[in-house]
């Protein structure tokens, strides 16, 4: 065993201190999260058009003037923009399930705003359209008085108004001003049925549900997380364990051919058995993965304890389950690039027999909507038992919303490494022959009666 | 110790239809240095690995050091045919995993691996990428590779091939002084000079059959040519009319001849007779080389059409 781990540590080791390794694992993700902050920053210090100017409301009953007045006032909006950014910060904090204020909030404004409103004849549209054309005027709003009453329920085709904007306004100031507007018309509506409009827009808000979701026997509170973030959860951890399985996997063949190439396989055979080679190769690489993982998944962790939501979003069991499915993943997809590693001389040879490998790493993917969508379904529950795709179907099903039969978990781990315990197995009978076998490479019928010899 | 370092008993090898090794029988006697000779494809690698537990026979029985290589590789050195090096591998890293593997304990070693490559006339290169090395002194680092861990038995598969006379020298003197340490050494060649050389012992296989195993006096017991070689002071002379000489031939390249003596005749006798007709140079009873042997035993194991090829095979090399 000490040997393989001595072939572990050299595999290790020269696979995380090269450059390149360095580049693509360390480096990217530190460019990455480097844009991300200089776009942060850009998007901070970027000075946001502001909105000035005159918005022409046409609307023969001047009822809708009235309320854009409110509406488009600077202090009205910037207390609402306070309010939203608060409630959204509290949202993320509380982990509370939010769909946002209500449909009638408007927009909050990014830059300054200072828009004059001014109530206009109908007869007068084309002389501000003119205005609006040649920049005079920041918007005209053609208000219809259908537009004004409240429309049925079941009316389909809804009455509209229009808006006419000058030249050079930011889309994000066209969506405030139409939000605003919209806002208006459905103050006048309230007004209009004697409603105070802004207790009518608080009315129209939501409420929220602290749900509880019946499971074995008891109810599982949904209100630990968003379902946004939550959702996120098992998508982040699947990603985790795939690019580590992937990468490591990769790097593993490439080492295998690497030395079978160089011809320096039997210079190690003489030393160790093919099994400790292989043994210490795969433990050397799944180092390898564990590193990346480690890398991806303590940013992504150390970023949610920072926020305090660590316990919010995150069951440290499903730490576990993340360990222990990793190496499942990483061991079943290992055993079959290694015997690919063995078989071949040189990596242009490896492409016909790498093919398969790479159709089977995709299959988790083709599953991904189908198990999150339906955690419990049957495509989810039997790919929990069929490998390779297993650990990745069980960590997409552990860590969703919905929780699953306690006897699959324990089930599908056990049979889970039965599997890699065969696969493993009939990965080293392969290697034994492959590595010194040179010449022809040898198709995927004939690994697979290699595994008859020896 | 037990007298017997490897023992191969009634082993046969088949890859497909080939019959890679033929029932054979092989005593490699402790602390000798013996030469595992034959031509392409007549064995000798496959016999190696399958000493090595690198490759397992298809029947009989190969004991290695009182067991089986797979349980002793760290007492035994091997050199295979197939020698690589991690090319990207500073040389001292190379050395150091190759020990590590080996079971050399990691106090020291450095040291001892400096102490290598300065004896191997490759001081400070360390730290020198193996890629960065020219053929030569990788394959002199491979050497090293195979035996940095002091082995007692080096098993060394085409040591020479590709080597330059110098270090072609160097390590010859280097499996001397092993062998001298008391290291049993076996090595395969297809350069027979090497072995009659360095060997005191020869083992040689064709088409996976073993056509002779003996040590070099016994060989040269057994395969005396009753041949003279005869050069006279003063140029040429006739020694065709002393008695017990058949024919005289000249020899190639030198102005000696090759005296064939008639059957029955004494060598001791008819050299005594050459010296008192006359003022000579040379006379000697000639010793048949490695080659001939070779030709000898092949030609009456396959036909001599089959010798002369296998032999050309060998003097190609």
């Amino acid at each position: 065993m000490s040997k393989a781990l001595i072939v572990a540590w050299r595999e290790f080791r020269q696979t995380v201190m090269r450059k390149v390794f360095l580049i693509a694992v360390v480096g990217m993700p530190v460019l990455f999260l480097g844009l991300m902050v200089l776009m942060v920053k850009l998007m901070i210090d970027q000075e946001d058009p502001p909105l000035v100017g005159t918005v022409a409301i046409v609307d023969a009953s001047g009822e809708a003037a009235d309320a854009a007045q409110i509406e488009f006032d600077n202090e009205r909006i910037r207390r609402e923009a306070e309010r939203a950014a608060r409630k959204m910060a509290e949202d993320i904090m509380k982990g509370r399930g939010s769909v946002g204020p209500g449909q009638a909030m408007p927009s909050a404004p990014r830059g300054d705003v200072q828009v004059e409103i001014r109530p206009e004849s109908p007869e007068n549209v084309d002389t501000l359209k003119s205005n609006v054309l040649d920049g005079s005027l920041l918007a005209v709003a053609v208000i219809p008085s259908a537009v004004l009453e409240i429309p049925e329920a079941d009316d389909s085709d809804k009455p509209r108004f229009e808006l006419f904007v000058a030249e050079g306004v930011d889309s994000d100031n066209v969506n405030l001003i139409e939000r605003r507007l919209g806002a208006a018309i459905v103050r006048v509506r309230a007004e209009r049925v004697g409603l105070d409009p802004d207790r009518a827009m608080v009315m129209i808000e939501r409420p929220e549900a602290d749900t509880g979701r019946a499971a074995a026997g008891a109810f599982l509170s949904e209100s630990r997380g968003t379902r946004e973030i939550r959702q996120m959860i098992p998508a982040a951890f699947f990603m985790l364990i795939w690019v580590g399985v992937l990468v490591s996997g990769q790097n593993l063949m490439m080492s295998t051919i690497e030395e079978k190439s160089n011809r320096v396989m039997e210079v190690l055979l003489s030393a160790i058995s093919p099994l400790q080679l292989m043994t210490g190769k795969i433990l050397g690489f799944g180092g390898v993965g564990l590193l990346i993982v480690g890398i991806y998944g303590s940013v992504a962790i150390a970023a949610l304890i920072i926020f305090a939501l660590f316990s919010t979003y995150i069951n440290l069991i499903d730490l576990v389950y993340l360990g222990v499915f990793y190496f499942m993943a990483y061991f079943m997809i290992a055993a079959l690039f290694a015997a690919v590693g063995s078989a071949v001389t040189d990596i242009r040879e490896a492409n016909t027999l790498v093919t398969p490998v790479m159709m089977l790493l995709i299959i988790p993917w083709l599953l991904w909507m189908p198990i999150t969508q339906d955690p419990n379904g049957p495509i989810a529950v039997a790919f929990s038992f069929i490998p390779p795709a297993s650990p990745f179907a069980m960590m997409l099903r552990l860590a969703a919303e919905e929780p699953i039969p306690l006897w699959q978990i324990p089930a599908s781990i056990i049979w889970g490494y039965v599997c890699v315990f065969a696969m493993v197995w009939g990965a080293a009978k392969i290697f034994r022959v492959g590595v010194l076998m040179y010449g022809k490479p040898p198709s995927p019928i004939e690994l697979i009666k290699w595994l008859r010899y020896a | 110790m037990s007298d017997i370092a490897i023992d191969i008993q009634n082993v046969n090898k088949r890859f497909g239809a080939t019959h890679a090794v033929r029932d054979l029988d092989l005593q490699v006697p402790t602390g000798s240095l013996c030469g595992f000779l034959g031509p392409n494809g007549a064995g000798k690698s496959t016999t190696i690995r399958m000493i090595m537990s690198i490759i397992y026979p298809d029947s009989g029985s190969i004991n290695v050091l009182g067991s089986s290589a797979l349980a002793n590789k760290d007492r035994i050195g091997y050199l295979p045919e197939e020698r690589g090096i991690y090319r990207k591998m500073k040389v001292g890293e190379f050395l150091e995993y190759m020990a590590a593997l080996k079971g050399v304990p990691r106090h020291g070693l450095k040291k001892h691996i400096s102490e290598w490559l300065e004896k191997i006339d490759l001081p400070g290169v360390a730290l020198k990428k193996c890629e960065e090395l020219s053929k030569g002194m990788q394959q002199k680092v491979q050497f090293l590779a195979a035996i940095i861990h002091d082995p007692e038995l080096i098993i060394l598969d085409e040591p020479f091939s590709g080597l330059d006379p110098v270090n072609a020298e160097l390590l010859n003197h280097l499996v001397r002084e092993m062998n001298d340490q008391g290291r049993t050494i076996i090595f395969s060649t297809h350069i027979l000079h090497q072995a009659e050389l360095l060997c005191d012992r020869i083992f040689l296989i064709n088409k996976g059959v073993k056509l002779l195993d003996a040590t070099m006096a016994e060989i040269h017991e057994r395969f005396n040519p009753r041949t003279l070689v005869a050069e006279a002071l003063n140029g040429a002379a006739d020694l065709t009319s002393i008695d017990g000489v058949n024919a005289a031939r000249p020899l190639k390249d030198s102005p000696a001849l090759e005296l064939e003596l008639d059957v029955g005749a004494d060598p001791q006798g008819v050299m005594q007779r050459i010296l008192a007709a006359g003022p000579m140079r040379t006379v000697a009873l000639r010793r048949l080389t490695l080659d001939e042997v070779f030709v000898q035993q092949v030609k009456s194991d396959i036909g001599e059409a089959a010798a002369e090829l296998a032999r050309e095979e060998l003097s190609h090399v």
